[in-house]
């Protein structure tokens, strides 16, 4: 009988060896974000390079610099077809020309689209080292990624010693795995931009809706971060999200959140994804708080909405005077994506003493533009819809537009707007007979 | 889309009008897929009448370019319109061609 550490010794090969046996034609899937796995990835781009291979499918979300360096590169673009199924810096170009096809999405759902929809051949991403029984973490990346790990006709897996031992249902037995290549290299980081005059009015208008013994989800960017960071008056919050980021990685440090009065998973930290810095991913390695577990159960609205007093909040690019919300075109072009935006939105609003906030600047381009629109522009995408968004944010207030009429929430959204251009939207809405 | 060739020497110049979309990607690969393994493999391509540019025609010259130089040959792009040029820009494909302003330019680039 094998022992895991004989069949790890079976399976362990070299990156070039590991991706010798895909075949032009095959659709292929990469961990998330800090899973991205960097020599399997440069493995598979020298044998498109070599003119070895041709025509993959290659389907990433928020792909980073790993793949971007790799199978995203521009010189690779007649070899690959590349789908994203959220928009990153890294394919944002590449999907503004259409040599990057975006997939809309709500994140809960991409497990199973994936597994229904895509005929996987191969599933590349990392993992944390193996342990004494034979089982890997899928670490940073839960996700869609154990889901894509077990619906493929291969998995390879790239075995870095940085990536966090985190528990949940992140596990991977030696056994699921046909080939196993080990490489260490630092993990991606995340670093959010710096601070805005308008933080400090935001965070505080936030933190005061947040009561203590909530359970949170941060979205993703630097706005849900700084909010964070003025929470450290709050008591007993819990974390139920689908990006884990750092400020959450001090607020349980202080104390402040410990997940004492969450109806799910008390005491634990609930994730699907971790984007942060390295002492971040230290922080998560082997820590039996922290459980990662796939989308499709985080960002599930039903069950999100089991703990009470969830408070969600993301942020979005704009919104009109009907209370729409785009928080992921601009200019016409797919900026990011859908994400779990409105799987948290509907989850935290059906939640008993439920919130789900979305929050803005009141202005973009240093002042001159006006985030709260009349009209959402041509080509600019609906995220959330007028009928599920519930507090919107911005530094001038707060208001909420559940149960409001057209008229009652055009004015509150105006209420909100930068004062500049308050009488401009007012004449709008009148042009719209909303008042 | 339009297509006209001419020579210059050893080196074949290819102007491209109109649109080269998916409809008329197959088009312009077949006649620059004909030019390289016909071993003409100096090749300019005159974008001056070019309107639009698609994936698809992005696609088309990256693949051709590979070839030509796979044969110690190479596709120089002239004349380009600034919305072409955008396009090529944010694909990241000025870093790809050579692009040069005019033809002339790109002729003498196949002598340097």
């Amino acid at each position: 009988m094998l022992t895991p550490k004989s069949e790890y010794r079976r399976k362990l090969t070299t990156p070039e060896r590991a991706v010798s046996g895909i075949k032009s034609g095959s659709t292929i899937v990469h961990g998330l974000a800090a899973a991205e796995p960097p020599a399997l990835l440069q493995a598979i781009a020298d044998r498109l390079r070599a003119g070895d291979l041709t025509d993959l499918r290659v389907h990433s979300l928020l792909p980073t610099e790993n793949v971007s360096k790799s199978l995203l590169a521009p010189d690779l673009s007649d070899c690959i077809q590349a789908f994203s199924w959220f928009v990153s810096k890294s394919s944002r170009s590449a999907v503004k020309v259409g040599l990057n096809y975006y997939v809309p999405n709500h994140f809960h759902q991409v497990p199973r689209l994936m597994r229904e929809n895509l005929d996987i051949d191969v599933t590349v991403t990392m993992v944390s080292s193996m342990d004494r029984s034979g089982f890997f973490s899928f670490g940073t990346a839960n996700d869609y990624t154990s889901t894509v790990a077990r619906c493929c006709r291969k998995l390879i897996v790239e075995v870095n010693k940085n990536q966090p031992r985190v528990f949940g249902d992140s596990l991977l037995h030696i056994s699921e795995v046909d080939a196993v290549v080990e490489h260490t290299s630092p993990l991606i980081e995340f670093k959010w931009p710096g601070a805005r005059p308008e933080d400090d009015a935001i965070g505080r208008l936030v933190a005061e809706m947040v009561p203590d013994g909530a359970t949170l989800q941060l979205g993703f960017g630097g706005l849900p971060n700084v909010i964070a960071l003025k929470l450290g008056s709050h008591k007993d919050l819990g974390i139920h999200t689908e990006v884990f980021g750092p400020a959450m990685v001090e607020l349980i440090k202080n104390g402040v959140v410990n997940g004492r009065r969450k109806n799910l998973h008390k005491g634990k930290h609930v994730f699907t994804v971790a984007e942060g810095t390295r002492p971040m991913y230290r922080f998560m390695h082997d820590n039996p708080s922290m459980e990662s577990y796939p989308v499709s159960y985080t960002n599930d609205p039903a069950v999100i909405a089991q703990n009470d007093n969830m408070v969600s909040i993301n942020s979005i690019i704009q919104v009109d005077l009907l209370g729409q919300c785009n928080a992921e075109s601009l200019g016409g072009s797919q900026y990011s994506g859908t994400g779990g935006q409105l799987d948290y939105v509907r989850g935290a609003y059906n939640s008993r003493g439920g919130k789900s906030i979305l929050a803005f600047y009141s202005t973009a381009k240093n002042g001159q533009v006006s985030r709260v629109v009349p009209r959402l522009g041509s080509g600019a995408v609906i995220t959330t819809p007028r009928m599920d968004v519930h507090y919107l944010v911005t530094e001038y207030g707060v208001v909420n537009l559940k149960g409001r009429s057209s008229r009652d929430r055009a004015l509150d959204i105006i209420s909100i707007a930068h004062p500049r251009f308050r009488e401009s939207l007012l004449r709008e809405a009148e042009n719209m007979y909303l008042l | 889309m339009d297509l006209a060739e001419k020579n210059s020497g050893d080196v074949n110049i290819l102007s491209i009008g109109g649109r080269l979309d998916a409809y008329s990607a197959a088009e312009a690969e077949k006649k620059l897929d004909g030019l390289i393994e016909a071993g003409k493999v100096k090749v300019v391509l005159n974008l001056d009448g070019l309107e639009y540019i698609s994936s698809s025609g992005l696609r088309v010259f990256l693949s051709q370019l590979k070839k030509a130089r796979k044969q110690q040959g190479d596709i120089k792009l002239c004349c380009m319109k600034p919305n072409i040029k955008e396009v090529f820009d944010i694909a990241g494909f000025t870093q790809l061609f050579n692009i040069v302003g005019d033809e002339a330019e790109a002729i003498a680039g196949f002598s340097a």
